[in-house]
């Protein structure tokens, strides 16, 4: 009986050593670990045994029988190991087809400056404030030091409505309508959209400004130049070259004209810049006392400064666009590439 | 405005080069656009015209031209492609000595004899760019020596002159600035003419009406001039400052305009009734015929220059046809005068003439330069059409102008600008620039001399200070002010967030025009609707602005159609402009919103399906999540609306209050546009949303008991709405039933017609207990028993459970 169970044990070892498969182990445990198997015949045959035998041969089967099971589990493991590992070898996706999205939309590149711009002057503390876009004459021009018949006019061609009302020329307008609510001290920008009566490849009728001012005691051009480098640094770099020229605007005495090095050519001098190696960017100024007087302030207590600036030319210079219409022919493949 | 380098020098002692004169200019403030080199210097360079041109027999790139002067012909071999036969050119002929160092001669080019070479403006000089040979004017003579054609070499200066500078208007008023800005001498000239015996008074006369806007007339009367063509040089210095020559009384009228900035008008004498001159306004239905050949209506506003009978000039604007100055004048009446600047301005306007005249006097002339002028405009007469000067000049001046005393306070000065200048610069500067001062107890009192109108207070006076001290020598330092932070604009932080949420959902920002054509207009709205039109469009596409923003969004979906952009999803986010009874019109912030084309873009993993009325419903609650605002919806009952599809569209409202709309685009709208498929459209007016205050977010406790879940089908009327089925189950109990959700319809199959079949999910739970199955299944079973009374549903039995 200990010969045939070692034969037996030998024999099953064997058998499953080659077992090519899963099923050839599944069919080694039943030849030999079923209900019906060769162990189950050698502990039938126990029986037969006097008393004192049969207590070593059980205890000899049955570790035959440990010792198989453990022989036949790992076998298993290791086919199913081998299983797991072929399908994981067989199950793959193609990595470069494109992924499932929506593709995002995109924000008009005018929204994005006005952002940008936006947010540099928040965080210096600015009130964003808002205006009519058809406006009274009174506000765009005549409270802004430009009585009617006065030549500055011919700066900015109008659209009217009516003798008395018109599309607003720049975003100017804002200044007076917050200052005749509000007293000083008062840090305000004012971006919208503006008209004037002028179509051609270097203009559109409608186009996008951000009007900014600050009006308290103390307030000098020397603060104006701060403020505004400060800002010109944040959105075109750090080492931006820029430079402050005299100009005129009605509503500002002093007045001045910002430039910056051109961005394109570095400020060596290109088509864009008309070999100047300077891009105009900025018009600024000390508010003009007849402004406050048209609001009521005292020119003796309160300066400020006023500025204003061009969207689409800083969406041009931040973007290389070369052609200022595309910004409102909304065509997507312009759209999308913001 | 255009100035010659070479005038400017005649009155500036050391005038820099033209870049560095050009440079200093800008940095003051007077703007220098270009700078253009004019004339030429050259030996040997003849004046042609090309015969004929033929491809060079062994060169593919080369052309054989005959050319010819007056007296000679010449075959020339030549690169550039430019030319054909007809055209007059520079011909350099053996001998001549280019800038650039070429010496031409005789020579074969690949075989072929060439006499000479046809320049371009690069090669003679005058250019720092030019493609091909340099073409000249049809008009130009034939063998002409081309340094008199071109004139002496020269440059141009392209200066823009701000509105308030008219005192820079002039070659003399320039040279001035410059010799102020750059602290060089100024070297002034005057000429005066030789005067014959009788007395200017005797000959004419000159009244200026009381009331009339004219503070000063001159005239000069010159007796016996020949009218003749004005030599060469003076024609070629016209011309290059961009004025037609005429004769020679008119060019001399307008050379002393563009050197010193007078407008002047010679008046034939013999045409003006009774010899005399009155300045008034004209009387209601006069009329005058322009020197353009057009008869001008006057009114009453317009200020004229009149003989005893009728008007002769419209002030400072244009002079009369019927006195101008002829062949045939003998005699003249030279005017300069002031004319008010808001009433020429008035005049020009009405007219819509404009003139170099008119510019200068709307800008404002120098009253004292008045008589200057007609004494340098006399002796230049004389000198180039003869004639005698008449003793004397009308100066009819009734009241001298007087120039403002400004107090200027030098400390004032130092705090606007934050700087600390000093007295002596202050004094430096206003004498440079021709400011007189008078100081008492350290008070400056400053008066500007009267060619700078602009002078007229003390931020003025502060500017000319910065602006010759140089805007680059002030510091730049940050204010100091109270920490405050921004405050948002409401504007700008709505759309902040609507761009944020339709940017997510695939929608890319346009922005249109606000004005759109009529057309457009009238697509959306009643018929008989008010609009804002604007009185002055520059095309009809730009006629009114718009009331709704719809119509420009369809019209750039067609835009994008035609360009084959065939998958569209566009938003705007602008005011409307709603015609009322206020002066302004009411400005409502819409955004809006066009989808056309496929649900998902056209890929390997997505089916190919079009958008529907739910794919815009999606995004408008969406954007109203995005708000924090809550809306409902009523059916689409304007019959009368013709932009979406009655049947397939709704009305927003917050509040009871309407404010917007969505839906599938009207049919006929489709058709009209020659849409392919449905555009899918919403309007939200943001300012009624978000005017219905912000929905507060607040927390609710997590449930702690489980919740059963039970699915009901049913069969129902198409006509009923789902808003009412879930309405009337969620009454059943609203503590108990948590949530219900369609999670199926079909109409398809064996569904009889009218009908639709919906499967819902009902979720129970309680916040206090664990439901027993018996509570949920008697509940449930009311569901089912609502349904079948209230809606007449049939029910079908829980539905399977989906997994």
């Amino acid at each position: 009986m200990t010969e045939r169970l070692a034969d037996l044990l030998k024999e099953a070892l064997q058998e499953l050593s080659k077992a090519p498969a899963m099923d050839a182990v599944l069919q080694v445990k039943a030849k030999y670990l079923g209900r019906k198997g060769g162990i189950a015949a050698l502990l039938k045959e126990m029986g037969a045994l006097p008393p004192e035998e049969r207590k070593k041969a059980g205890e000899a089967i049955n570790r035959a029988k440990d010792r198989l099971e453990e022989e036949v589990e790992k076998a298993i493991a290791s086919f199913q190991e081998r299983e797991r590992e072929e399908n994981l070898r067989k199950e793959r996706v193609d990595i470069t087809l494109p992924g499932r999205r929506i593709s995002r939309g995109t924000k008009h590149p005018v929204t994005q400056v006005m952002e940008e711009v936006g947010e540099i002057f928040y965080g210096l503390g600015f009130d964003i404030e808002e205006g009519p876009e058809v406006e009274l004459d009174y506000y765009n021009f005549e409270a802004l030091n430009l009585p009617k018949d006065h030549p500055a006019r011919d700066m900015q061609d109008t659209f009217y409505v009516n003798d008395e009302v018109l599309l607003r020329t720049h975003t100017s307008p804002v200044q007076i309508r917050v200052m005749e609510k509000k007293r000083p001290p008062l840090r305000v920008i004012a971006p919208g959209t503006v008209y004037r009566r002028d179509s051609d490849i270097t203009h559109t009728p409608m186009f996008h400004q951000v009007e900014g001012f600050m009006v308290d005691k103390n307030v000098t051009f020397s603060n104006l130049k701060g403020v505004l480098t400060l800002f010109l640094h944040k959105l075109f770099g750090e080492k931006t070259g820029i430079r402050f020229r005299p100009s005129f605007f009605p509503f500002t005495e002093p007045s001045a004209e910002i430039d910056i090095e051109c961005v394109i050519c570095g400020g060596k001098g290109c088509r864009v810049c008309k070999g100047s190696g300077w891009l105009e960017i900025l018009g600024a100024g000390m508010i003009h006392p007849e402004v406050f007087r048209a609001v009521g302030y005292s020119t003796e207590e309160y300066t400020g400064f006023a500025f204003g600036l061009g969207i689409e030319r800083i969406a041009m210079l931040k973007f290389g666009i070369d052609d200022l219409r595309l910004f409102f022919e909304n065509d997507l493949k312009f759209l999308r590439q913001f | 405005m255009l100035f010659s380098y070479n005038w400017l020098k005649e009155y500036v002692e050391k005038l820099p080069s033209p870049k560095e004169l050009a440079d200093a200019l800008t940095m003051a403030g007077v703007e220098v656009e270009s700078i253009t080199r004019t004339g030429a210097e050259l030996n040997n360079v003849i004046t042609a015209r090309i015969l004929s041109c033929a491809p060079h027999p062994n060169a593919d790139r080369l052309q054989l031209c005959e050319v010819a002067t007056d007296s000679q012909k010449y075959s020339i071999v030549c690169g550039a492609r430019n030319m054909k036969a007809g055209d007059r050119v520079a011909l350099a002929l053996p001998g001549a000595k280019l800038p650039n160092g070429v010496i031409i001669k005789k020579s074969k080019i690949r075989g072929v004899e060439s006499e000479g070479m046809m320049c371009s403006e690069v090669e003679m000089g005058i250019k720092e760019t030019s493609e091909g040979i340099m073409i000249l004017p049809e008009d130009t003579p034939l063998g002409a020596d081309i340094n008199k054609v071109l004139g002496p070499p020269d440059f141009l200066l392209e200066v823009g002159i701000t509105p308030n500078r008219a005192d820079l208007l002039s070659i003399r008023g320039l040279a001035r600035e410059i010799s102020a800005v750059l602290g060089l001498g100024f070297k002034d000239k005057s000429i005066e003419p030789v005067e014959g015996e009788t007395d200017a008074a005797d000959i004419a006369s000159v009244n200026i009406e009381v009331g009339a806007p004219c503070r000063r007339y001159c005239a000069r009367v010159i007796e016996n001039v020949s009218i003749a063509p004005s030599p060469d040089d003076i024609r070629k210095k016209l011309e290059a400052h961009g004025v037609r020559a005429i004769n020679n009384v008119v060019d001399v009228t307008n050379l002393v305009l563009l050197e010193l900035g007078q407008p002047l008008h010679a008046f034939d004498l013999d045409r003006l009734s009774d010899r005399t001159i009155d300045v008034r306004l004209a009387a209601e239905g006069e009329t005058i015929e322009t020197i353009d050949n057009k008869v001008r209506k006057l009114d009453p506003a317009m200020l004229v220059i009149a003989d005893s009978k009728a008007p002769v000039a419209l002030a400072g604007v244009m002079g009369g046809k019927f006195s101008e100055v002829s062949d045939s004048t003998r005699n003249i009446l030279l005017e300069s005068a002031w004319f008010e600047p808001s009433s020429v301005r008035r005049t020009s306007r009405k007219t819509g003439l404009s003139s170099d005249s008119s510019y200068r006097f709307e800008r404002g002339v120098d009253i004292k330069g008045v008589r200057n002028a007609i004494d340098v405009a006399a002796a230049l007469i004389n000198r180039l059409a003869g004639g005698k000067t008449a003793k004397g000049v009308i100066d009819i001046y009734p009241e001298e102008m007087k120039q403002p005393e400004i107090s200027f306070r030098v400390k004032r000065c130092e705090d606007l600008l934050g700087i600390s200048v000093g007295v002596d610069t202050v004094k430096n500067i206003f004498q440079r620039l021709g400011v007189e001062i008078t100081e008492k107890d350290g008070a400056i009192k400053a008066t500007p001399p009267t060619y700078r109108v602009d002078l007229k207070n003390e931020a003025d006076l502060v500017e000319e200070v910065a602006r010759l001290s140089g805007y680059g020598n002030i510091p730049t330092v940050m204010p100091v002010a109270a920490l405050t932070p921004g405050k948002p604009g409401r504007h700008t932080r709505i759309k902040k967030t609507v761009a944020e949420v339709l940017t997510n959902e695939g929608f890319c920002e346009a922005i249109n025009y606000s004005f759109i054509s009529r057309e457009l207009f009238g697509l959306t709205g009643p018929v008989d609707k008010k609009g804002v039109t604007i009185l002055n469009p520059l095309t009809e596409e730009q006629v009114i602005m718009r009331d709704s923003l719809i119509p420009s969004l369809l019209d750039t979906l067609r835009r994008n159609l035609a360009k084959k952009n065939e998958e569209v999803r566009i938003f705007e986010f602008a005011p409307a402009f709603i015609a009322g009874e206020d002066k302004l019109p009411k400005e409502e912030w819409k955004v809006a919103g066009v989808m056309y084309g496929l649900r998902f873009e056209e890929s390997w993993c997505y089916p190919k399906e079009g958008f529907d009325f739910f794919d815009v419903k999606g995004v408008v609650e969406t954007v109203f999540e995005g708000l924090g605002a809550n809306f409902d919806l009523k059916a689409m009952s304007d019959a009368g609306q013709k932009t979406f599809h009655p049947g397939k569209s709704a009305v927003i409202t917050v509040n009871g209050k309407v404010a917007g709309a969505f839906g599938e685009i009207h049919p006929e709208l489709k058709m009209k546009l020659d849409l392919k498929r449905p555009a899918y459209l919403f309007e939200i007016d943001v300012d009624a949303v978000t005017e219905a205050g912000e929905r507060k977010r607040k927390y609710s406790p997590l449930p702690r008991f489980p919740e059963s879940t039970r699915d009901i089908a049913f069969i129902v009327d198409e006509s009923v709405p789902y808003k009412d089925i879930i309405g009337a189950i969620k009454m059943l109990d609203a503590k108990l039933i948590e949530r219900v959700e369609l999670f199926d319809v079909y109409y398809a199959g064996n569904i009889p017609p009218g009908k639709r079949s919906m499967a819902l999910r009902i979720v129970y739970r309680s916040m206090e207990r664990t439901l027993t199955a018996e509570e949920v299944e008697e509940m449930h079973s009311r569901v089912a028993g609502v349904l079948s009374s209230m809606f007449a549903a049939e029910v079908r039995g829980e539905a399977p459970t989906v997994q």
